[in-house]
């Protein structure tokens, strides 16, 4: 049976529209996300590695070398066994660093354009003949099925069609990193489709030649000699060296590379596809000895690498024929299409742009379309020719092999790159050189020159058919690689780059920046990546790069602007390559190596790292990071709000305390200046951090028309690695505003509690002239007076009510000097001061005969609050009145004042009492401490004394002995609040 | 190897990977090729390291979360 070329050529053509339209509905996000992004779609789209090699040439390869095909796939499966050590490793490098290919993994680790070149070198010359085996496949398929078809002509729309899909779908986006949904949704359906075809090509063969499994066991019961023929050549042929080969080109193949690493949506989809992706595999191949039986039995004609086609013309049903085919067309379409966009990308980043350098005056991205559209067309074009010019009897395994040596020839270089730091660039491009020699003399070349004589290196004559010969070639190609790999490695120094991007790819802690950026703002980064990609395309990137890193265009924190830098310097590696990008980055946003970067600064940066590789740490550096964490816990949960100030006035650090106190989060303001914060806070913190005191005591700050009040407190952070580095300085923060206002209820009931006292005064002092005003009243009416002692009594009685006014009016001021009368400073007479308290305390009947002396002079006046400092003479008054209650002789209380030579004045209280006792003398200025019999003091007047005199700026000294008490307050004589708390912080400084 | 912890997967692959090879690239792969087994024992075994690499993958999830 064979079939129509126009109905051949009409299935193609429909099928690939099908491809078309099924990568259009995904990239139009017509589909559900759940269908589209499912990771079985990212399995399935893996299943790129089975190439018309696998799915026609396995029967010929299992015919030929028995149970050798299967190891195509069980090496695949060891190598995803490996995932967490080996793939996952290289995803996490792709993700981060935005790499497209295998050669951009190599030139970013060696830091080398080199690298780059040799590694797209050879892909390139390993892909072109595997493209080469697809076109010619489906060729030959077509010749099966129509034998009177014209191959090349048919090889030559078939490529059209396929460049014409490959532009369209896979360089819609400027950087290959983008994801292709629309393509991997193609090529998971291709790979669906292969699967299906010969599941049931496999299904229908068996039942045709043996009726059934059964039937088949029983066959090979009566045909032992067949079994034979599968194990025989496992055992004495290539097995481990084409283990090897396969394990290499299951992740290395540029097209593995890309579907595993480029379009990778999420690392979970990876873990899946460590174990679906070889089930997938094993489903394809546990078909293939039974298709060979079958044709043996059934024997269809064909060539065994076309057995599946015979096959299914061999059942008769043009239907299986066709699906068969297009099964063929899938896995040549699929391959073709991925293995294009891997390898344009990687020769566009390290062939084509290093050459071309910098055009700033021109569209960069659509240059980049445009040049990848052209380098898409030539690799395929390339791949034609090579279908043109390669010996047409070399077996399709023969060039699949001749692909999966070259990729192997980066096995070395891979291991080193995930797990030996001490590589360098010079030992890997002279083992690549050396490996790749042995490539291209012993396989690659004699199928292309028809030459076999390769005798020289003592390796036996290659022949395409022969995979014996990839046996000797593996071991000496890797043998040969690897020596020179290791020896020039260890010959050689990796220079400082290379040392970084050797620590990043064994997730290692690199080199921490060091210095500020020339570049301050993201402004700043487009004019200088302008000169190098044009002002639209920089504008663009650094737009895209603030927006990824949740920044804003305001943004001039260092460490914020050196997460900028590394994230522009990524994508545009995914747009240019690694090295083009660190060049690029490295020229135009220097860093300014004058500047330092503050320790504790780099403190950070390496907390954010450690946070992330965690897991990884053992050991004695596991048991540093849980002492780091206990540390750092510390500041965290202090119930002080803290802040580290680095050099250059940049906030370090900022704890959950002071982000409370001050509604300003964490991420707001690491790495801004202390200046750069919200009012109050900005002034306040950094006219502390500028002053010479060490304590701001009772700062009163204004929030939301609320008062609060904070003490300040700082210290220098010494550097303990470099004690000639300027200090960084650490900031404390105390709210005292609870502890503020139970002191002003506390001095409240004080107050009131002096009012009760005085309540017997007052009345006394009340009623003399109430009495007399009743006299002077009784004298009106019962007495004729004339006009004359009418006026002189009306006089008398005002005088006496003014009396009354008078002391009235003290008590009320006096009772409501408390709570809430936060009132701003003002002059304050002393000697008036002392007169209104001296008025006060007389209304007290232990104070009334005690003789008070003022000797304050006029016109001496502070800087403060009337009522409370009225309130601490008579708090001072009322205790020298106690003290001097039993005496027998009379009680004097004397008011000095003298002028200190330094400015302050001294005002002195002395009484001639009975002295407070040597014992209680240290603690008399603590709340709750007194000398009076219970209920009669409260042990707060002292107290409250003191903090009034430190509200303002001054001092409480107490002397006292077997003669009297003497108590000092140091006051400044009316001077602004700033310069009263630097007095303040020098007096303590100097206790 | 100096990634791998103890107890994490990529011990776990390590140890799958060795058993790969002791089954599929060693003098044991000469010797069960030998006995005379089924055609499909090479898919049997396949199937045995896939699905510890299926457990593997699950624990690896487990990691990642």
């Amino acid at each position: 049976m064979t079939l129509d070329l126009g109905v051949i050529s009409a299935a193609v053509v429909g099928y690939l529209l099908l491809l078309f339209l099924i990568a259009y509905v995904t990239d139009r996000q017509w589909l559900p996300a759940w269908l589209t992004r499912n990771p079985v779609v990212y399995v399935l789209s893996l299943g790129v590695y089975a190439t018309t090699w696998s799915y026609y040439g396995s029967v010929g390869f299992a015919q030929d070398q028995g149970l050798n095909f299967l190891t195509i796939y069980l090496g695949v499966t060891l190598a995803f066994v490996l995932t967490p050590v080996l793939l996952m490793p290289i995803l996490r490098l792709t993700r981060t660093y935005q790499l497209t290919s295998v050669a951009d993994l190599f030139a970013f680790r060696f830091n080398s354009q080199w690298a780059g070149v040799l590694v797209t070198l050879l892909m390139l010359a390993g892909v072109l003949p595997y493209i080469a085996l697809q076109i010619r496949a489906v060729a030959e398929s077509t010749q099966v099925l129509t034998p009177e078809s014209s191959p090349d002509v048919l090889a030559f729309w078939f490529m059209v069609l396929v460049t014409v899909f490959t532009i369209i779908f896979g360089a819609r986006h400027v950087s290959p990193r983008e994801h292709h949904d629309g393509l991997v949704a193609a090529i998971a359906f291709e790979s669906l489709m292969k699967l299906v075809a010969l599941l049931l090509v496999a299904g229908v063969a068996v039942w045709q030649a043996f009726g059934g499994i059964g039937g088949m066991q029983a066959w090979l019961a009566d045909n032992p000699e067949h079994l034979e023929a599968l194990y025989a050549p496992a055992r004495e042929g290539p097995w481990t060296s084409l283990l090897v080969l396969a394990f290499a080109a299951a992740f290395l193949l540029p097209r593995q590379f890309h579907m595993l690493f480029a379009e990778n949506q999420n690392p979970r989809d990876l873990s899946l596809a460590s174990w679906a992706f070889p089930l997938f595999l094993l489903a394809l191949t546990l078909v293939i000895p039974p298709i060979l039986w079958a044709a043996v039995v059934l024997q269809p004609g064909t060539p065994a690498d076309y057995h599946v086609l015979g096959l299914s013309l061999a059942s008769g049903s043009p239907s299986l024929a066709l699906l068969a085919y297009l099964g063929g067309i899938s896995a040549a379409s699929a391959m073709i299409v991925v293995s294009t966009l891997a390898i344009s990308a990687m020769t566009l980043n390290h062939l084509v742009l290093p050459l071309a350098g910098p055009q700033p005056h021109r569209d960069l991205y659509g240059a980049l379309r445009w040049a990848r559209r052209v380098v898409m067309v030539a690799v395929i074009a390339a791949g034609y020719g090579f279908y043109l010019i390669l010996e047409p009897t070399t077996g399709l395994v023969g060039w699949g092999l001749i692909s999966f040596l070259a990729m192997a020839q980066l096995l070395p270089g891979i291991i080193g790159l995930l797990f030996w730091p001490r590589a360098t660039s010079h030992g890997f491009i002279a083992g690549l050189i050396g490996g790749a020699c042995v490539w291209v003399f012993t396989v690659l070349l004699p199928p292309v020159t028809g030459d076999s004589t390769m005798l020289w290196m003592g390796l036996p004559a290659p022949d395409g058919e022969q995979p014996a010969v990839y046996q000797s070639a593996t071991f000496w190609s890797l043998c040969i690689n690897s020596v020179l790999f290791v020896a020039v490695s260890l010959l050689s120094r990796p220079d400082e780059r290379e040392r970084e991007a050797a620590a990043v790819c064994r997730d290692l802690n690199p080199t921490l920046p060091v210095g500020d950026l020339r570049a301050r703002s993201p402004q700043q980064f487009v004019k200088r990546l302008a000169s190098v990609m044009g002002k639209t395309a920089a504008r663009k990137e650094v737009e895209k790069a603030v927006r990824e890193r949740g920044l804003h265009w305001g943004e001039t924190r260092p460490s914020h602007l050196h997460g900028l830098r590394a994230q522009i310097e990524r994508n545009i590696s995914g747009m240019m390559g690694p090295v083009l990008a660190r060049m690029i980055v490295d020229e135009q946003l220097q860093m300014d190596t004058r500047s330092r970067t503050a320790l504790a600064q780099n403190v950070r940066l390496i907390e954010d790292r450690l946070e992330t590789s965690r897991t990884r740490l053992r050991g004695l550096a596991a048991e540093l990071d849980r002492l780091r964490r206990y540390h750092r816990q510390i500041i965290e949960d202090l119930p002080l709000g803290v802040c580290a100030v680095a050099q250059g006035g940049r906030l370090v650090r900022w704890n959950p305390a002071i982000a409370e106190l001050t509604r300003v989060p964490m991420s707001d303001v690491i790495g801004r200046r202390l200046d750069e914060l919200p009012d109050p806070w900005g002034p306040l913190l950094a006219s502390f951090l500028d002053s010479d005191a060490s304590h701001w005591h009772r700062q009163e700050i204004q929030t939301n028309d609320h008062a609060r009040w904070y003490s300040l407190h700082k210290a220098a952070i010494d550097d303990p690695s470099n004690s000639n580095r300027a200090a960084d300085t650490v900031l404390l923060v105390e709210d005292l505003t609870e502890v503020s206002v139970l002191e002003q209820e506390l001095a409240h009931s004080e107050r009131l509690a002096s009012i009760g006292r005085l309540a017997a005064g007052v009345a006394h002092e009340i009623g003399n002239p109430v009495t007399g005003i009743s006299c002077l009243a009784q004298e009106l009416r019962d007495e004729d007076t004339d006009e004359e002692r009418t006026g002189a009594i009306a006089e008398e009685v005002l005088n006496q009510a003014q009396r009354i006014n008078n002391i009235v009016q003290s008590l009320v001021r006096y009772a409501h000097g408390g709570v809430g009368s936060q009132r701003p400073p003002e002059p304050v007479d002393l000697r008036q001061t002392v007169e209104e308290a001296m008025r006060l305390t007389t209304l007290s009947r232990r104070a009334r005969f005690v003789r008070f002396d003022n000797e304050v002079p006029d016109g001496v006046t502070i800087s403060g609050e009337p009522q409370q400092l009225v309130q601490v003479f008579v708090n001072l008054f009322s205790n020298a009145a106690d003290a001097c209650a039993n005496r027998e002789d009379e009680g004097a209380i004397r008011i000095a004042l003298e002028h200190h030579g330094d400015g302050w004045i001294n005002v002195h209280v002395h009484d001639n009492g009975s002295g407070i006792p040597d014992d209680v003398l240290d603690h008399v200025l603590e709340p709750f401490v007194t000398t009076k019999r219970p209920g009669y003091g409260t042990g707060l007047g002292l107290p409250l004394v003191y903090n009034i005199i430190r509200e303002h700026g001054g001092e409480v000294l107490v002397d006292s002995d077997s003669t009297g008490t003497c108590i000092t307050l140091r006051l400044r004589p009316d001077i602004p609040l700033a310069a009263r708390q630097t007095a303040l912080a020098d007096g303590q400084s100097r206790s | 190897m100096a990634q791998l912890q103890e107890t994490g997967p990529g011990g776990y692959s390590v140890l799958l990977f060795l058993l790969g090879v002791l089954l599929l690239a060693s003098p044991f792969t000469v010797w069960w090729m030998s006995t005379g087994a089924p055609w499909y024992t090479a898919w049997v075994i396949w199937a045995l390291l896939i699905a510890l690499s299926g457990l593997i993958a699950h624990r690896l999830g487990h990691h990642d979360a």
